[in-house]
């Protein structure tokens, strides 16, 4: 079904990404990602010592700090900070620098639609840049989903706050990997149909969620090229001679 | 909380004598003459970037194209040397003061952030942080950078307050210097909305 965008983008087209790595010197890492007009600026601090009274101390704790663009710190800021954690600690790997606590500040710069999914990419490409060792990287998409069953990818504000629902869903990145097929699969299927997290607004049906799934995947492939080409070209000259 | 203390970057004492004989012989650590400035850059607004349809009407052409411009939306973006701090300025319509009924207001918000120095706590505003903001307060309210009075829109009951967001994104020295010129960058692309009263009450628009 041909849908009208007021853009004039496509129901499956993303908007233009821009990634830049390594912008703030006292920041162990920090990255700044941009989705057509939002934009998200995020800095990694860390491992440093210790963690907080009721975290674990077996393992490296994560702490996020969302700063909204004006105002003050409120609940759905809250509510960010908590999810963006929980996605963070399952792609690193805890158990390397345990009684540790890994700083994450994460700074709107602005705000037109898939702010989070935008955040949760920048603080990857953060960590990327920081050198934390990590099991894969993610990827977040948003989708939204009309009354009629039709679903658009990375929506604008207005377009978020037309649609009936909409879902922010993270994946880890498409594997590049130079092993035979048969290791990267987890219980048979390939790790790529995993998802890390998934946070959905409003009211869809399960048919209309799971065709948001397959087309977020599908995108999430294009976010994962993307992805990979921006931080490789920050990669020193010529890795094979390394080591 | 309070192992963070650990992790508070400190000079050690060769440096601090380094830096103290270097500067009585005049020259600073990074080579600049006592009196000189590093690089300042100055972002206004926002980049817009926009996809436009333009058709051809004899050719049957239909091109698709990115028209970027310049949004005014009172941000700015400033970067002495290393320093980073952005600066966001909005508006709201408020009830005024009772002894300043015909005037609006200015305020300032700083938030000394971990992004910029490791050592600061969240949630607490540290005292510098807090000085900073009182300085920046200051300089715009006492040197009248912006007219209060042209913020009234119905004398006694509704004005603007401006507010103004600087978010310190690196700190690299001087943010006294760097925080003002945000401020005043961001205060000038700043746009207020338009609003006219109508009727009995006033209306916006």
């Amino acid at each position: 079904m041909e849908v009208d965008r007021a853009d004039g983008r496509n129901p499956n087209q993303l908007r233009p990404l821009a990634c830049s790595c390594s912008i703030l010197h006292r920041a162990h890492g920090s990255a700044s990602w941009s989705q057509g007009d939002t934009k998200v600026l995020a800095a990694v601090y860390g491992p440093k010592a210790g963690t907080k009274k009721n975290e674990n101390p077996e393992k490296a704790s994560i702490e996020v700090i969302w700063k909204p663009r004006t105002g003050q710190i409120g609940k759905p800021e809250k509510e960010y900070e908590i999810i963006l954690k929980r996605t963070l600690q399952s792609i690193c790997i805890l158990t390397i620098n345990p009684n540790t606590t890994t700083s994450f500040i994460i700074q709107v710069v602005h705000d037109d639609g898939a702010l989070l999914p935008c955040a949760i990419n920048a603080a990857c490409a953060a960590l990327v840049d920081a050198g934390i060792p990590m099991k894969h990287l993610a990827v977040a998409i948003c989708c939204c989903s009309a009354e009629s069953g039709y679903c658009i990818l990375d929506p604008t504000k207005l377009e978020e706050q037309k649609m009936k629902a909409f879902a922010y869903l993270v994946f880890p990145n498409s594997i590049l990997s130079v092993l035979p097929e048969g290791s990267s699969l987890v219980q048979g299927e390939p790790m790529e149909h995993g998802i890390i997290t998934s946070v959905t607004h409003g009211a869809m049906s399960v048919d209309d969620y799971f065709h948001c799934l397959e087309r977020g995947r599908a995108a999430s492939a294009k976010l994962s090229d993307f992805l990979r080409r921006s931080l490789q070209s920050k990669l020193p000259g010529d890795l094979s001679k390394a080591g | 909380m309070d192992l963070r203390l650990a992790n508070m970057w400190r000079l050690t004492m060769n440096e601090k004598k380094f830096i103290k004989t270097a500067l009585t012989s005049g020259i600073r650590i990074d080579g600049r003459n006592p009196y000189e400035y590093r690089k300042l850059s100055i972002k206004f607004g926002r980049q817009v970037s926009a996809f436009s349809y333009i058709e051809e009407r004899d050719t049957h052409i239909h091109v698709h194209k990115w028209v970027s411009w310049f949004r005014e939306d009172g941000s700015s973006e400033v970067q002495l040397g290393q320093t980073h701090v952005m600066g966001f300025v909005t508006g709201q319509l408020v009830q005024p003061y009772r002894d300043q009924a015909n005037e609006g207001t200015l305020s300032i918000y700083t938030e000394f952030s971990l992004m910029a120095n490791p050592s600061f706590e969240p949630g607490r505003l540290g005292e510098f942080a807090v000085e900073l903001g009182r300085i920046v307060d200051r300089g715009l309210r006492e040197s009248r950078a912006v007219d209060t009075e042209s913020l009234c829109v119905l004398a006694g009951k509704l004005v603007w307050a401006i507010l103004i967001d600087l978010h310190i994104l690196d700190n690299g020295g001087n943010l006294v210097d760097a925080a003002n010129i945000a401020a005043l960058a961001a205060l000038l692309t700043y746009r207020r909305p338009e609003c006219s009263l109508g009727g009995e009450d006033g209306l916006e628009v």
